[in-house]
């Protein structure tokens, strides 16, 4: 029974997937979904496909335009390592609510 | 596709703590996968990244359910949490590390995801802020907000033991 294992760069989570678990589930997956699978679905992605090129191309002409000068408070705090952060955070008293979850509303 | 699979499993695994939870929501992630997977034109990096995005949003929302459905006081949690980890069938690390493990399920659910992200994963903030789309130093302050929780809750929890 061979099972998952961390890669070099990973923490080991403790956790196997083993190979049995994985290709009873497979099976079921293909079983249940295999056989709806909708068509119309390869045209959604190509128009999907096509936005994310023009995105794309956006994003590239604006990167041509030349770097922004780091000087806004946001772009100063994501330039900010690790060490840096925590150091600030120790600072901070932990009751006063900071807020950052209310950044989140866009993730989801 | 079955490393596809074992790695949808894996995260499901690592957000949930509960093996059955983790499959159900694994199966659900791969079946919404599996109808749309033959129309994905991208490469195989891709198919991957856009696996992980739909296992973080749905683990995301099987956690707060999770928490929505039971509430009881930190420690009780912790301990629970930390027991159905270390007989899991499945885990295969020390009691410490079933610990950590616990300690992280208390956490929300989106700091919980960054947290394992950048502690199991080792992924970089600026890959993070460009899946989720969020920020790098809101990234940077959830995880550090995540780890001080941690640290806080493993001292405890070691301080009752020498009690």
């Amino acid at each position: 029974m061979s099972t998952s294992s961390p890669t070099p760069h990973r923490r080991d989570d403790g956790f196997r997937v083993t190979d049995d678990r994985v290709d009873a589930a497979v099976s079921r997956v293909i079983a249940e979904a295999g056989e709806h699978r909708s068509p119309s679905m390869a045209a959604v992605w190509r128009v999907a496909a096509a936005i994310a090129v023009i995105l794309g191309l956006g994003v590239v002409l604006s990167e041509l335009t030349g770097p922004v000068p780091c000087e806004s408070w946001a772009c100063q705090f994501d330039a900010l390592s690790d060490e840096e952060l925590a150091g600030m955070i120790e600072l901070i008293d932990e009751d006063v609510p900071l807020g950052f979850e209310e950044e989140w509303p866009t993730l989801y | 596709m079955r490393e596809h699979y074992r790695l949808v499993l894996s995260q499901c695994r690592r957000m949930l703590g509960v093996q059955e939870d983790a499959e159900d929501v694994a199966q659900e992630v791969f079946i919404k996968a599996w109808k749309a997977w033959d129309g994905f034109e991208g490469n195989d990096v891709q198919r991957r990244v856009w696996l992980l995005r739909i296992t973080r949003n749905a683990t995301v929302d099987a956690a707060r359910r999770r928490v929505l459905r039971r509430m009881a006081p930190l420690d009780v949690v912790l301990e629970e949490r930390t027991g159905q980890v270390l007989s899991s069938s499945d885990f295969e690390g020390d009691a410490i590390l079933a610990r950590l493990h616990g300690a992280i399920s208390t956490l929300p659910p989106k700091q919980r995801w960054v947290f394992q992200a950048r502690y199991f994963d080792d992924r970089t903030y600026a890959d993070l802020s460009l899946e989720t789309g969020t920020s790098e130093g809101a990234l940077k302050a959830s995880y550090h907000h995540a780890r001080k929780k941690i640290e806080t809750i493993l001292k405890k929890d070691a301080e009752s033991m020498f009690h």
